[in-house]
């Protein structure tokens, strides 16, 4: 392309990194949302909730932000960039995710709330389903294990925050606790399509098709990962070149700037 | 006219400081800012040679393309809804809740994507034109570039000396060589 680094280029770069996150994070509220009102557009018990686009906003970020901490334990320990990915990064993001995983379970406890609170019958019956019938009644209390209840204390002590191989786990058991957590919130509410409960559709079987799609969703974006990671660069030197040049200096040229000064 | 290979040189610095003096040198020896480039392999803060302040038009490219989009996400909601006027629940062919989210979805799509083509264009990129080059930029090295210099070459060459160049390439593929 005829990138050279001249000061225009940089400026240039430096702006439109912080334009496009600007853009781009209604984008990522919008889709979500979206998402979520198409589910709450149901009428249908369990899924017809006002709190659903928050909750799955923040869901998305609980989930995201997770798989972004384990993605990065992952590509630090395959590719050897231990002197790129630091054990701040992971102490930020544990931080992080105290605070989204801990506005998550707001939410998740505003949805649980509201659809006992109107004793609705279909509502309540949901809920019955979720919490006393198998298999979900296994399902929900390992979904509220892993998404919260196991990782959330693990990542207010910094010695654990710091440690990458705690972190890659923790916040694994996070991707599997929500990916539970939408199944949770999918499928019971499917499985009670009748007013009446002697019309009630036998309990959901996953069928081989179902698992074999599943896996390949996942393989599929773990193959777009590496795909990803074989052709760019994942880690931009510029970032770590100008962090080290700017990290013992103040003075630069004929201007004094903080040490942390970006354009 | 555009600049070409043959009449640009490049002076290859260590220190910012002394980039700052070989512009100052420039300036003096009648280099106007459209003809010097400062090439590094890291963004320095604005002002750190002395430079003159960058113009560009990106915050304009966002606005322009959001309004494009809108009007895109537009067409495609009426247009579609009217050539298929399906009506459902009694409702109308043109509902506006339903059409804002592609509205909205189709307006910052447009911001997005002019962002960045003008990121692309104002970059000036792609840049298939051979400019001198020295691989010690990308590692620390600060390169000043004086384009259009017909005949005023020497006067340039002295200049970037006097500053404390290491080294001043001429030649585009110069970097084939180091």
């Amino acid at each position: 392309m005829g990138f050279h680094g001249s000061k225009r280029q940089w400026r240039l770069q430096a702006i439109a990194g912080i334009l496009l996150s600007a853009l781009i994070l209604p984008i990522f509220v919008s889709v979500h949302s979206i998402v979520s009102w198409d589910f709450a557009m149901a009428i249908l018990p369990g899924w017809h909730s006002t709190v659903f686009p928050p909750y799955f906003v923040i869901g998305a970020v609980h989930s995201g932000v997770s798989a972004v901490a384990t993605v990065m334990a992952s590509l630090r320990r395959v590719f050897h960039l231990e002197d790129y990915i630091t054990p701040d990064h992971f102490d930020a993001l544990g931080r992080l995710l105290v605070a989204v995983a801990t506005t998550w379970l707001f939410f998740f406890l505003m949805d649980f709330y509201f659809g006992i609170f109107r004793r609705d019958p279909t509502e309540v019956a949901v809920w019955q389903l979720r919490l006393f019938t198998p298999p979900y009644s296994t399902l929900f209390p390992i979904f509220l294990l892993t998404a919260y209840v196991i990782p959330v204390p693990i990542w207010l002590f910094r010695r654990f925050r710091r440690n990458i191989g705690v972190m890659f786990w923790t916040s694994l058991l996070v991707n599997v606790g929500m990916w539970l957590e939408r199944y949770i919130l999918i499928v019971p509410p499917l499985s009670f399509k009748e007013p009446f409960t002697y019309l009630w559709v036998p309990p959901y079987v996953p069928q081989p098709p179902e698992y074999i799609l599943t896996l390949a969703g996942f393989g599929l974006v773990s193959f777009g990962f590496l795909i990803f990671a074989k052709i760019f660069p994942i880690i931009p030197l510029y970032d770590i070149k100008e962090g080290q040049v700017l990290k013992h200096e103040i003075r630069i040229g004929r201007v004094r700037v903080p040490a942390i000064f970006r354009e | 006219m555009a600049e070409t290979a043959s009449d640009a040189l490049l002076g290859v610095f260590r220190e910012p400081d002394s980039v700052a003096t070989a512009l100052d040198s420039l300036r003096a020896a009648g280099f106007g800012g459209h003809e010097l480039t400062i090439l590094s392999g890291v963004p320095y803060p604005e002002g750190a040679f002395g430079e003159e302040p960058e113009r560009h038009r990106l915050y304009v490219f966002p606005f322009m393309g959001a309004a494009c989009g809108f009007a895109v996400a537009l067409l495609l909601v009426i247009g579609t809804q009217i050539s298929y006027p399906l009506v459902t629940g009694g409702k109308p062919i043109l509902s506006i809740p339903p059409m804002v989210n592609v509205m909205y979805e189709g307006t910052m799509l447009g911001a997005v994507l002019f962002t960045v083509i003008c990121i692309i264009f104002e970059s000036r990129l792609p840049n298939l034109t051979p400019m001198p080059y020295d691989p010690r930029i990308s590692e620390g090295y600060i390169g000043v570039l004086v384009t259009r210099a017909d005949g005023r070459t020497a006067a340039a060459e002295r200049a970037l000396r006097e500053a404390g160049a290491l080294d001043i390439v001429t030649h585009p593929n110069a970097q084939l060589a180091t």
